[in-house]
């Protein structure tokens, strides 16, 4: 079970150069990270068959993404933004869900799933009463409701408090052993937590592939813990873009990703965590590779 | 393969052919769900039940004969009924993507088809609520007022089905078709709005041929399961049907690209099919609408149609015996058959009573030795007339004498058999048909002509001789009120008439006016000369109809021409036709 990307190109009809030849393989559970624009929702998209790409070959499961049917029979997709019908309850719109996902609709099933996002006891609440992180943990339950090979899943705890986002990330780690998971944010403590294996985007490109550690591995001896009086913080921060930043004993202390320990500062180096990697791949031009 | 905790989905069907019977089972699972999301919630069932009171209102007022049922379905929940739904009826593209379900749709293996089949069934359905939900009530306020009726729901409702439920597909058809054009809710309900209240308030050849029968049912009072007519509107809503498949069609081809990323594999043949469906059905139901306008050749055959029965009921057989119901009343002038449309038992007693009253001021009305007299309740005349001697009134002539008793069923039959009469001298055919002149479309009302002055002036007199000067002075009074004056600040005075008690059934100002100036030369000259004056001037003068709605103007002049010259009156003494 896997998708398999390669050359894939999305230009749109405006001349802009979304994706521009992604080569991936997908397995496991697998992130995407990147800033906005990079691409992330376009290749989720024509992943979920919401979108056909320009160039390239995409397969899921073995199957080409031409055949529309048999992909989407293995597929569950949770948009970035979505909604559901309002006036349906809870309980009727997972049943709604199934049917067009063609899957059993049995109840005990439906409500097993709801038990799984925490959204059992809310089976009889119409969509209209749930706040936005209960919508967002039915649309994951709603995703999941087809038993989908794949799932793919763009940007799926925004909105939801610190409690569900663990579930969440719970929730990804169960699936994952006999699935492909693939799960777009921008939230890197997402995918530190439940990936195996990640790709950063930039400018339609990927300029990383590889593990957690791999990408934090990059920003080592790169990462600099800098002790910075409040009176030159905005000076400080203006000139090397902090990553990190907290108040502590009368100074800002502040984590800065650089070649060097900036100049003028009291700066120790600092073991580099994943958001290091993540954001010394963006500001390099090679992804950090060369470094 | 499962989720920790919840049982593995064991897919119903992982793989199938496009359009094979997983796709069916999808557009059924679709269907209810469509249906269930537009009668879903209050607003739904308020318009329901806005709707049902129609025809309940229609039933405590006495008028809910069974034709009358499908025809206020026809005109009512028809009409109104879809203009209320149609923004839920346009749910292609619009609704899904307002709540931003689209997306989580769309990658699901739904067919534009079962996309487009499903919110088509589960739209129509949901209209199909309105109409049952009417006719339920509707049954359920005659079964008190009119148990008698009763019986005969059967036919209502097949009657009442065959008309309706093809423009509802017509209605959602024409929804889903604005939607997947534009995905825009006020374009929908501005098309709907056009189309129906177009069809409903324009005039003109194409639009009474081709627009008007989608959503108008003609006036099938007398083909209420009866007659031949049910193979004509049938062909009709054939015509409906048609326009929906191609409605339909124009959908599953607009949808596909408008949202490129449904699947389409089967959709193309359906596509196909329902193009064919369209010229098939187009092709069929074209012949008897492209004969004339249809409605107006409905209303023409059927009334040509009805005194073929009434010949043939007179010579003893009908060719649909359960067209009418007879009954033969004995009366001391002698037997009257009363031919009633069904659910009208109560009417004939009253009538016929009534008849053999008035039958010795009427002697050109008496029948042969030994025969019967015979009333026919005509439902598809807009006048009394008489065919081969034998009275055939109208509709509303039947209610007054149900409702009444006696003394409204001798005012009733007093009026149709003076308006028969006279119409029979001015030669007025049952039927005439409108014309358009100079972008202006004429056509016949009773009362338009000479013959409605001296019919009701004919009225006054046997209503003097019959009931007495005090019951004629009352009625004067009423029609005296009637000015035409009067009439251009009520234009509705003689409905206000007849719920004060006269006549009142349509005539116009100038009949009232000439009726007076016949009532006063008849008080000096005698009303015995005037009304021979009247029946001579008929034989002198061409008959009406010769000259169709435009020669109605010159012959009603030359006609009170003679009238003046043989009673000595200045002939402006008489209203002219124009005015």
């Amino acid at each position: 079970m896997s998708i398999v990307i390669e050359g894939l190109r999305k230009v749109f009809p405006d001349g802009k150069v979304a994706l521009d030849g992604i080569h991936l393989e997908v397995r496991g559970t697998f992130g995407l990270l990147g800033p906005n624009g990079a691409g992330k929702t376009t290749l989720m998209r024509i992943l979920a068959t919401l979108m056909t790409p320009t160039e390239g070959r995409v397969t899921i499961d073995g199957i080409p993404l031409t055949d529309l049917a048999a992909v989407r029979r293995r597929l569950g997709y949770l948009p970035q933004r979505f909604g559901f019908y309002p006036q349906l309850t809870v309980l009727e719109t997972m049943e709604f869900m199934a049917h067009i996902a063609e899957a059993p609709a049995d109840r005990p099933r439906l409500m097993a799933l709801l038990e799984r996002v925490g959204l059992a006891d809310r089976a009889r609440s119409r969509v209209r009463q749930l706040s936005g992180g209960m919508i967002q943990r039915l649309g994951i339950a709603a995703a999941l409701v087809g038993d989908p090979r794949v799932l793919i899943v763009d940007e799926p705890t925004a909105g939801l408090d610190q409690d569900s986002r663990v579930s969440f990330r719970n929730l990804l780690a169960g699936l994952a052993e006999d699935r492909t998971v693939l799960l777009s944010t921008h939230i890197v403590s997402d995918v530190e937590t439940t990936c195996s294996r990640l790709a950063v985007l930039r400018d339609g490109k990927v300029i990383f592939t590889g593990s957690p550690d791999q990408l934090a591995a990059r920003a080592d001896g790169k990462v600099w813990a800098v002790a910075v009086e409040p009176a030159d913080w905005s000076h400080f921060e203006q000139r090397f873009r902090p990553v990190a930043a907290v108040r502590e004993a009368g100074l800002v202390r502040a984590r800065v990703v650089a070649h060097a320990p900036p100049p003028g500062y009291r700066a120790e180096p600092a073991a580099p965590t994943l958001e290091d990697g993540y954001v010394w791949a963006l500001r390099t031009r090679d992804g950090g590779e060369a470094a | 393969m499962s989720i920790p905790g919840v049982p593995a989905a064991a897919h119903e069907a992982p793989s199938g052919r496009p359009g094979g019977p997983h796709e069916v089972r999808l557009v059924w699972h679709l269907a209810r769900w469509e249906f269930r999301l537009i009668t879903r919630g209050p607003a739904f069932w308020l318009a329901v039940l806005a709707a049902a009171s129609g025809t309940v209102d229609l039933a405590v007022d006495g008028d809910f004969g069974p034709a009358l049922v499908a025809r206020r379905l026809g005109d009512w929940v028809l009409l109104v009924g879809p203009l209320v739904f149609l923004p839920a009826l346009g749910a292609l593209r619009r609704r899904d993507a307002a709540c931003g379900i689209h997306e989580l749709v769309q990658s699901r293996p739904v067919s534009a088809l079962a996309a487009v089949a499903a919110k088509f069934l589960g739209g129509w359905a949901a209209l199909t609520v309105t109409w049952l939900v009417s006719m339920t009530a509707g049954a359920a306020a005659l079964g008190a007022v009119r148990p008698q009726v009763l019986p005969y729901w059967a036919d209502v409702l097949r009657m009442s089905a065959l008309l309706t439920l093809p423009c509802y597909a017509f209605v959602t058809g024409l929804a889903l078709a604005m939607d997947g054009l534009t995905g825009r809710t006020g374009v929908v309900l501005a098309t709907g709005a056009l189309a129906v209240v177009g069809s409903w308030f324009l005039s003109g050849a194409v639009l009474r041929g081709q627009l008007a029968p989608v959503f108008q049912p003609p006036n099938f009072s007398a083909v209420f399961g009866l007659d031949p007519y049910t193979g004509l509107i049938a062909l009709n809503r054939a015509w409906s049907l048609a326009l929906t498949a191609g409605l339909l069609a124009l959908a599953l081809w607009l949808l596909p690209r408008k949202v490129p990323v449904l699947t389409t594999a089967a959709g193309r043949r359906v596509t196909a099919l329902l193009l064919v469906f369209l010229l098939a059905g187009g092709a069929v139901s074209a012949v008897p609408l492209l004969r004339a306008p249809a409605s107006v050749m409905w209303e023409d055959e059927a009334q040509e149609w009805e005194m073929a029965q009434v010949r043939a009921a007179a010579a003893g057989s009908t060719e649909r015996k359960s067209y009418w119901v007879r009954h033969r009343v004995e009366t001391p002038a002698g037997p009257v058959e009363v031919y009633l449309a069904r659910g009208s038992d109560e009417a004939a007693v009253p009538l016929a009573q009534a008849a053999a009253r008035l039958l010795p001021h009427f002697p050109a009305l008496r029948p042969p030795a030994g025969e019967p007299l015979r009333i026919f309740e005509g439902s598809f005349l807009r006048q009394a007339r008489l065919e081969q001697g034998h009275l055939v009134l109208l509709p509303k002539d039947v209610a007054t004498a149900r409702r009444g008793g006696e003394g409204r069923a001798d005012r009733a039959l007093l009026r149709a058999m003076a308006e028969a009469y006279w119409a029979d001298l001015a030669q007025i055919p049952a039927y005439v048909p409108g014309v358009v002149q100079n972008g202006e479309y004429f056509e016949y009302l009773p009362g338009l002509t000479w013959d409605g002055a001296a019919a009701l002036y004919h009225q006054w007199v046997v209503l003097e001789r019959a009931a007495g000067p005090e019951a004629l002075a009352e009625e004067l009074r009423l029609w005296e009120s009637q000015t035409r004056d009067a009439l251009d600040r009520d234009p509705d005075a003689f409905t206000t008439l007849h719920s004060a008690g006269a006549v009142g059934y349509a005539s116009s100002a100038l009949s009232v006016e000439n009726a007076f100036t016949l009532w006063a030369a008849g008080q000096s000259l005698g009303h015995d000369r005037v009304l021979a004056a009247l029946e001579e001037a008929a034989a002198a003068v061409p008959p009406v109809s010769l000259g169709g709605p435009l020669g109605w103007i010159p012959s009603s002049d030359e006609y009170w021409q003679v009238v003046a010259s043989r009673l000595g009156l200045e002939v402006g003494a008489f209203t002219p036709n124009w005015r």
